[in-house]
């Protein structure tokens, strides 16, 4: 790649296409980490993960190592993992409760708000002590929390949260409200990862061209078992519909085809028949219908899958799903995958949940890691020969603008070009 | 014909389930069925022979790969596979179609199994618990895996001999950033 200024870069992304180097380059990259992944809003965990005070998961802000913690007054901090002394984490696990985080190598040790308290033979330090426990644990300076969702800023936001995130508010909305009691992160997630660039994770969560394709075997699967191979993918005149939000943000929406899942022979696509895959299926299903009705069981089954969210750069929520990417380099991505359950749903509810899980997703599931494979095989591609341009515009001459949302056709690419219109404006390389 | 096990009884945990010599005294004979069992149904998956394994497993059987470290039941956590011989018949058809690109080229994979520990079942008749630990080494695209961990196997005694009434295994990576893991452990 020739060299680019630190200010700005040529136009790498136009309206119609991309530059295949924003998913091979390792200096873009690094600008990617500098301005997007500490340049914008980007999830870091759930309330759900740190209800109470000393609760924390350590998770990452783009590559670097961060504790996302809960005081003893209720503050949520987000630290970097990184003991001010000699550079050592402070926290080894995945998540737990704890007051205090010790780094063991010289015995510096933080309460759970970043602060410094003690430091062993601390005469050596002399009356510079003080400046330390000043420091304490470096922090993210912006952290904020928008139903259940928190986010970390590490430069200076342009927008506040709840600004970010209104674009794509009646989903999370939706979302949040679709279970009694708000919806709750099933520990352990999936964590599961590919031989790609982090942005193909980003474009497939919002990218309905793909299902009827690469999810061919799943679609057989369901059609051996229910006799139909109806999905609502099946052709570009269906009832899907893709949209660009404001800020990046995008949306696959399949309301329309729930709707019509239980009439429409050509588009339906009934999660009920989901739910009944899993091991006894129907017999937690006959008693979920005579503990709620059946009307009431086959909503409470059905009415979480009905869009898949991309919140720019990192989240997603596919349908009772959520995802979260963490780009380790430009060809290596990693994954976590929680299921969510009810916080007061109805026990088998929640079971049935996972299993729908179980059965599409993670490292073994019947339709995720197909899509892996075909990331795989984009960063292997994509080098080969002169072409430097990616096509984007399909369905670009057939999209509809409401207001500032951009709809398009189920199969159309209206949702990655919001996408890197953001990617663009965070990057400064703006055609 | 024997009644399929009961949902209630308890998952075998090869790391809770150790006992000393002469604690589970069984006939000699049965030690041998189980290793001859074990190595057959790991010469069909290492074979691709899917379709025959299921002429191992009985008809009520439950395959279950944990997310979880020392996990003791599939119900209420998110699992890595939890099928029963509809799920894995699913499973199997669904390499079969062609279309499932994760195993196009399929996995080539090979296994060694030892550290073989059974005993009788406490809780039900004419069954018998089986510990082991496997060693695992999968290819794809010319990338190489290895994986370890433990199989517990709950068999049952039937018309042609022992079959394989329940199988957990137990990663010791499960709960690890994983690659493709689309082949029947």
């Amino acid at each position: 790649m020739a060299r680019r200024s630190s200010e700005t870069l040529s136009p790498l992304v136009e309206q119609d296409h991309v530059s295949r180097e924003i998913y091979t380059d390792a200096r873009l990259f690094q600008l990617e980490m500098e301005r997007i992944f500490r340049n914008t809003w980007v999830y870091v965990g759930h309330e759900s993960q740190v209800r109470h005070p000393g609760d924390y998961v350590t998770t990452s802000l783009g590559t670097a190592p961060v504790i996302l913690a809960r005081d003893e007054d209720g503050e949520l901090h987000l630290l970097y993992n990184r003991c001010i002394h000699r550079g050592a984490t402070v926290c080894q696990d995945r998540r737990g409760n704890a007051n205090f985080f010790r780094c063991h190598y010289h015995g510096w040790t933080y309460r759970n708000n970043g602060s410094l308290t003690g430091v062993p033979f601390p005469r050596g330090y002399g009356d510079r002590i003080e400046e330390l426990k000043s420091q304490g644990l470096e922090r993210v300076p912006h952290l904020g929390s928008h139903r259940g969702f928190i986010f970390a800023h590490a430069g200076e936001p342009a927008r506040s949260l709840s600004d970010h995130l209104e674009p794509a508010d009646s989903y999370l909305e939706r979302f949040t409200d679709s279970v009694p009691g708000g919806v709750q992160l099933a520990e352990p997630p999936y964590r599961y990862s590919y031989e790609g660039n982090w942005k193909y994770q980003l474009e497939n969560a919002v990218d309905g061209y793909h299902p009827a394709l690469v999810h061919r075997s799943f679609m057989k699967v369901m059609g051996q078992r229910t006799g139909s191979e109806r999905n609502p993918y099946k052709s570009e005149e269906g009832p899907v519909r893709v949209k660009a939000l404001p800020h990046g943000h995008a949306v696959l929406d399949l309301m329309k085809a729930r709707t019509m899942s239980a009439r429409d022979e050509d588009y339906g696509d009934s999660y009920l028949e989901r739910a009944r895959m899993a091991p006894g299926g129907d017999a937690l299903i006959r008693e979920l219908q005579e503990s709620l009705g059946e009307e009431e069981a086959a909503r409470a089954l059905e009415n979480v899958n009905d869009f898949n969210l991309a919140i720019f750069p990192n989240l997603m929520i596919i349908q009772s799903q959520i995802r979260v990417l963490y780009p380790v380099s430009p060809s290596r991505t990693e994954l976590q995958a929680w299921a969510t359950v009810g916080e007061q749903a109805h026990p088998l509810v929640n079971q049935l949940r996972l299993r729908m899980q179980e059965v599409f997703n993670g490292p073994a599931g019947f339709g995720s890691p197909d899509d892996l494979e075909m990331f795989d095989r984009c960063q292997v591609g994509l080098t080969a020969g002169d072409v430097a341009r990616v096509p984007l515009w399909r369905g670009l001459d057939r999209e509809e603008v409401e207001d500032d949302v951009t709809i398009g056709r189920g199969s159309d690419e209206t949702p990655l070009r919001g996408q890197y219109k953001e990617w663009a404006h965070l990057m400064g390389s703006e055609s | 014909m024997t009644p399929p096990t009961p949902a209630t009884i308890s998952w075998p945990l090869a790391s809770r389930d150790i006992w000393l010599p002469g604690e589970h005294p069984q006939p000699p004979e049965q030690r041998r069925e189980v290793e001859e069992l074990l190595a057959i149904e790991a010469a069909l998956l290492d074979a691709g022979e899917t379709r025959r394994w299921l002429e191992l497993l009985t008809d009520d059987v439950l395959y279950w790969v944990p997310l979880a470290w020392n996990a003791t039941s599939p119900a209420e956590q998110l699992n890595l596979v939890y099928d029963d011989r509809q799920l894995l018949s699913d499973r199997i058809y669904r390499i079969e179609t062609g279309d499932a690109y994760s195993q196009d080229p399929p996995s080539r994979v090979t296994r060694l199994i030892t550290n073989i520990r059974c005993r009788p079942s406490e809780e039900l008749a004419d069954h018998v618990i089986a510990h082991s630990v496997f060693c695992l080494t999968e290819t794809r695209h010319e990338r190489v895996g290895t994986y370890t961990g433990r199989y517990s196997h709950l068999l049952r005694r039937e018309e042609h001999g022992l079959r394989i009434a329940r199988k957990r295994v137990d990663l010791t990576v499960s709960d690890h950033v994983l690659p493709n893991l689309t082949f029947i452990l």
